[in-house]
């Protein structure tokens, strides 16, 4: 990971802080729209059917793989694992104290097993509001009806032309909300083309 | 494109039996004549005969070059007991279906003869077939966006040029002041460097092709039978003897194979494999507005080509689907690609709005250069491989094939389009012809 | 325009795949000794099948994992897909294309 002085979030240039204190008297918007901190992102492969692999990630942070396609487990509120393919995931954690990917690293260490770290190549957007899933299938082709893409789904898939990781969050007011992880140098248009395709609704852009 | 020409065969509803072999002339004492007769006296530009059983060469395929063989067969080798058998109506492929970009700017020296002759055919065609086929020498530029680009056109331009083939370079100035519409913003994502352009190049109504060499083949005793679609070849010894048809069996010693995407399944039913995939390419037009694209403007990079029809309309292609398929239709997301291709060279377009859009089955070949050949078996001879660029070549193509069906030889300009290059190496890539399908 | 069934990921929109034709093509174990003929059979003969084809995709904007289809190519019906390594489906067989 860069020095954290040094970083800057992929849509730092788009100044959101400022936005977010423009939109602040927003009322009903239908989609709110915001860039996440950058977490550190693992991409982690490795066989699932081999129990000292699965051992191995449970001493780190309690890590268990989810193995249903297109679906993610959380550890408590900060750890995130994405399933991408029968041998690939992603997890995201966003404890900044408590980094994971050194000791992901030493548990992984005599096994069949790839550890990379992909968190300084993307960012994460996230879009949610009663009309988030709207804007959404405006530009992905995957079937988002709230009965189908339940909380706890996620899929690697296209918007708007650009590769993307989407989840769906779990919320308790039963507002939708997508996380979509998207590559850095993406990311600037993939938030302009969610703008856009979010005007109809009246989207209000927060800031963390 | 449904362009409205002047010399258009009207379908009439003139029985075969009225109508007299010879050929009526087409020109504007004739028009004037029958605008006396309310034009209701216009014969048919050509017979609709049943097949007989036999001829002396079979043509598989009614599309530009299948005609054009047949014409050139009787026209410059005195063979005239022929038959073109198309299984739906002639021109339905991928002559009725193409962006008609016509040019001979292509790299290599046999590729170069090739084309070069086509479009020296095209340049005397609409008298020669004595009907108007709308061959417009517009130009066509070839656009850079890179410095490499800018190479490659360099180099390009000048092979063509040693083959004696008109093609200069323009600056980004000399592209604007030729169409002013294009976007030469420097700050533009592909900005312009530059392009090359072929004076000699440009667009002519396809229907048009199809039907001239249909009618010229016509006069000259060629049958013409469409909805009559092979099903299978006759063979004895290493020799072709007939095909079976929906129409029955037709026999005869020599069968030219002229069918674009459906080239390997016709050369299967002989028993045939050939290098070739078929794959669906798009086209589109917009609808028509004023004259404002005097050339034809291709562009590697961004991914699109454009000219504007006579009628007005953008006519708008790019590049072929991935997958194999015989649908003639394709998917949305390249159109979509294509579409943000064109605004992205020309934002005024993004304004404009799309009344048709279609698909043909285009045969590629590994070094995307056709394949115009004798085959193993005697009397059996194959034209295809013109994958997305073969409209350009449909005279050249016919005149050529013509030769070595009625020599049982290959024409030298022919002769290096063999179906042997795949075993010798021989290759004549072309792929660079057609990044962008044209 | 068409859906495909990953199999890893299940149905999903034609555009996140890139198709990579022809599959089952097996190297000869000793090109060397091939003649010019059989090795431009292996190098570039296709069947081109107008009917059922079985053939390679690669879930690109996905799992970008690669797999087997069985498509109708006059219909782009996909009828079956299969994983890697596995033998192409036997009842299809008995479809005449
Ligand atoms: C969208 C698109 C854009 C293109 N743009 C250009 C361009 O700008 N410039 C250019 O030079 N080229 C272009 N091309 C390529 C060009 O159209 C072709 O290379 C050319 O028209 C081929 O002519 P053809 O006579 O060989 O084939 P076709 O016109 O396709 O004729 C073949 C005929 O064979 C018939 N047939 C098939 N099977 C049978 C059977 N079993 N029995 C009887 N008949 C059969 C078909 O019905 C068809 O009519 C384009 C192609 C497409 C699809
Ligand atoms: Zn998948």
């Amino acid at each position: 990971m860069a020095n954290l002085y040094l970083k800057q979030s992929g849509l730092a240039h788009l100044h959101l802080g400022a936005r977010a204190l423009a939109d602040r008297n927003r009322t009903d918007p239908g989609v709110l729209m915001r860039e996440l901190p950058t977490l550190e992102m693992i991409n982690l492969r490795g066989d699932p059917q081999n129990s000292y692999f699965t051992a191995a990630l449970k001493s780190v942070n309690g890590i268990i793989l989810p193995i249903i396609p297109n679906t993610f487990n959380c550890v408590k509120d900060h750890t995130k694992i994405l399933w991408l393919g029968p041998n690939e995931w992603l997890i995201i954690n966003s404890l900044s104290t408590k980094p994971l990917f050194k000791r992901l690293c030493t548990s992984m260490k005599k096994l069949h097993s790839a550890v990379t770290e992909v968190g300084d190549g993307k960012t994460t957007i996230r879009l949610s509001g009663p009309n988030a899933r709207q804007v959404l299938s405006k530009g992905c082709s995957l079937d988002l009806h709230s009965e189908e893409f339940l909380p706890g789904h996620c899929a690697q898939t296209i918007l708007g032309r650009s590769d993307i990781v989407v989840s769906r969050m779990p919320d308790a007011a039963n507002i939708n909300i997508f996380d979509i992880t998207v590559a850095r140098s993406y990311a600037a248009y993939t938030w302009a083309w969610l703008e856009d395709a979010a005007q109809e609704f009246e989207s209000q852009v927060i800031f963390f | 494109m449904y362009l409205c020409g002047l010399l258009e065969p009207v379908p009439c509803g003139l029985s075969d039996t009225m109508l007299s072999k010879s050929m009526q002339k087409y020109s504007i004492y004739a028009l004037l004549r029958n605008a006396l007769n309310f034009h209701e006296n216009w014969h048919r530009a050509w017979r609709s005969p049943a097949p007989k059983p036999e001829y002396d060469v079979i043509i598989v395929g009614g599309g530009g070059h299948g005609l054009a063989t047949a014409y050139y067969l009787a026209k410059e080798h005195g063979i005239t007991n022929i038959a073109v058998l198309e299984k739906g109506w002639i021109g339905g492929g991928n002559t009725g279906r193409n962006t008609t970009i016509i040019r001979s700017n292509y790299l290599w020296d046999e590729s170069a003869a090739m084309y070069e002759k086509s479009l020296q055919l095209f340049e005397g065609l609409s008298q020669e077939l004595n009907f108007n086929i709308m061959f417009s020498q517009r130009g066509v530029m070839n656009l850079a966006h890179s410095l490499s680009d800018m190479r490659e056109l360099k180099r390009r331009v000048n092979a063509i040029r040693l083959n004696g083939i008109d093609s200069e370079i323009l600056t980004t100035i000399q592209i604007k002041e030729l169409l002013p519409i294009i976007n030469t913003s420097p700050q533009s994502r592909y900005p312009i460097l530059g392009a090359s352009l072929q004076k000699r190049a440009g667009i002519a109504r396809h229907d048009a092709v199809a039907w001239g060499y249909a009618r010229g083949a016509d006069s000259h005793g060629v049958d013409i039978i469409q909805n009559c679609e092979v099903t299978g070849m006759l063979r004895k010894g290493g020799c072709i003897t007939g095909v079976e048809t929906t129409k029955g069996i037709i026999q005869a010693p020599k069968i030219g194979i002229v069918a674009a995407g459906h080239t390997s399944v016709l050369a299967a039913m002989a028993g045939i494999r050939l290098p070739l995939n078929s794959y669906p390419l798009q086209a589109m037009v917009s609808e028509p507005i004023k004259p404002i694209h005097p050339c034809v403007v291709m562009s590697n990079a961004v991914h699109v080509y454009v000219s504007q029809s006579d009628k007005g309309e953008m006519v708008l292609g790019a590049g072929i689907d991935g997958y194999h398929s015989y649908t003639q239709r394709g998917s949305f997301h390249v159109v979509e690609g294509q579409l943000g291709a064109l605004c992205e060279l020309f934002p005024i377009f993004s304004r404009l709005r799309l009344v048709r859009q279609w698909g043909g089955i285009v045969d590629i070949s590994p070094d995307a250069s056709p394949i115009l050949s004798k085959t193993p078996i005697k009397g059996f001879y194959i034209n295809g491989g013109w994958g997305t660029g073969g409209f350009k070549a449909t005279p050249g193509s016919g005149w050529s094939f013509a030769h070595t069906i009625a020599r049982d030889e290959p024409h030298e300009l022919n002769a290096p389009f063999t179906l042997d290059r795949f075993v010798s190496g021989a290759l004549i890539d072309e792929h660079g012809a057609a990044a962008v399908a044209h | 325009m068409f859906l495909i069934n990953c199999p890893y990921c299940g149905p999903r929109e034609e555009s996140e795949f890139h198709p990579a034709g022809e599959a089952h093509l097996k190297r000869p174990a000793n090109p060397e000794k091939l003649s010019d003929i059989e090795w431009a059979d292996y190098l570039f003969m296709r069947q081109n099948t107008k009917g059922i084809l079985l053939e390679r995709w690669v879930h690109r904007h996905g799992c970008r994992r690669w797999f087997n289809v069985a498509r109708d190519t006059r219909t782009n019906k996909v009828l079956h897909v299969y994983q890697m390594g596995d033998s192409p489906p036997t009842q299809l067989k008995h479809i005449k294309p």
